[in-house]
């Protein structure tokens, strides 16, 4: 890409991005009454992210200067990893350094 | 903008600072992400400062080689409809007299985790508090990319790909705590793994596209959750008065210790 294109880029995606909230801000302002579509906004977003970590959170360290097992198995590492140090009640930055951190110590011991 | 800082304006910047902490780290790690995958530090520090949200980045840096602008547009829209769903949150939970240019403005504010912060407050919510909250977030998320993409040519490239893995362990951050609230809740976000795993399996020639299928697995896992047990979710509904006790079970609290 250009550095025009990749201007362009930017401005889209952050203009796309900011109407995506915006548009239900100004213009839904009535609370929601249905318990069910309640219960479908407050999920989704934690549905969503829960389907991002299976199965892209897997080949998330994927290298093309590594066996995809060795990748793979830093990966899973990691993402167990941040499951018990969020089981523990660590906060987010811990949680994203320990997997982060896992994950490298074991590719790096694999490699 | 608050014309001078506000108590409120002050304490959105307090509170967020552990969203700082977390923005700048997961920022590095995608802007060097970024910058491992050829793009400039100029083009991902102002596209963090706009977008203001990690599956956009993530679009743009997986896809900014081989697609064009419109497809990476679609993608990040694909990726973030979940923006639509926390607008709504916020939206229901707003003071009065806040009027379109300060809805707009408010727009601006919303990801997940200032989100999840501000419903942690039994009041209703002000411009001034999410101002607050978004001013020191984005400056952790846009520091972080800008000082990952500036700082990727001192790693090792070893060091490089298990940054990337940061999201998704924020991600297990995020959802742990909420899957702790029920048994319903966990067996929603499990559902939503495994059919997206499962559709992942497929052959390749009826998978569908890895964003489709994502937001698929989700919109399926969520809506039978919601029509089976939907009072699960109106319990950590933010009670107007009920303080304390849907604070500890509101899936914000990954953010504190």
């Amino acid at each position: 890409m250009t550095d025009t294109d990749l201007f362009l880029l930017a401005l889209a995606t952050g203009a796309a991005s900011w109407l995506l909230r915006a548009i239900p801000l100004a213009l839904l302002r009535r609370p929601l009454r249905s318990p069910r579509l309640v219960a479908f906004i407050r999920t989704l977003p934690y549905a969503i992210l829960a389907a991002m970590i299976v199965p892209d959170g897997f080949s998330a360290t994927a290298d093309p200067a590594l066996p995809a097992a060795v990748s793979a198995t830093g990966a899973s590492a990691g993402l167990a990893a941040a499951l018990a140090l969020a089981l523990l009640g660590r906060s987010l930055p811990t949680v994203a350094l320990g997997g982060v951190l896992t994950a490298w110590a074991l590719q790096t011991l694999l490699a | 903008m608050a014309s001078a800082p506000t108590p409120l304006f002050r304490k959105g910047i307090i509170d967020a600072l552990p969203i700082f902490a977390g923005y700048f780290a997961v920022g590095f790690a995608l802007g060097a992400a970024g910058s491992a995958g050829g793009l400039p530090v100029w083009a991902q520090t102002l596209a963090s400062l706009l977008n203001f949200s990690g599956t956009s980045q993530t679009a743009i840096v997986r896809m900014a080689g081989d697609a064009g602008i419109l497809a990476i547009v679609l993608a990040c829209v694909a990726l973030n409809l979940r923006y639509i769903l926390l607008s709504l949150a916020i939206a229901q939970r707003l003071a009065g007299g806040h009027g379109f240019w300060h809805r707009c403005l408010i727009a601006g504010c919303i990801t997940d985790e200032v989100v999840a912060m501000s419903l942690l407050r039994t009041e209703p919510l002000r411009l001034s508090y999410l101002l607050g909250l978004a001013v020191c977030s984005l400056t952790g998320w846009v520091g972080g990319t800008a000082c990952g993409a500036w700082g990727a040519g001192w790693l090792p490239p070893s060091a490089l790909k298990p940054l990337c893995l940061a999201p998704y362990a924020m991600f297990v951050a995020i959802l742990v705590p909420a899957a702790r609230q029920s048994g319903a809740v966990l067996r929603c976000l499990v559902l939503a793994m495994v059919l997206n795993g499962g559709l992942h399996a497929l052959p390749a020639a009826i998978r569908p596209g890895s964003s489709a299928a994502m937001l698929l697995s989700g919109v399926v896992a969520a809506a039978l959750f919601a029509w089976r047990a939907p009072a699960e979710a109106t319990e950590e509904t933010e009670a107007p008065d009920g303080g304390s006790a849907s604070a500890a079970g509101n899936p914000s609290t990954p953010l504190h210790p």
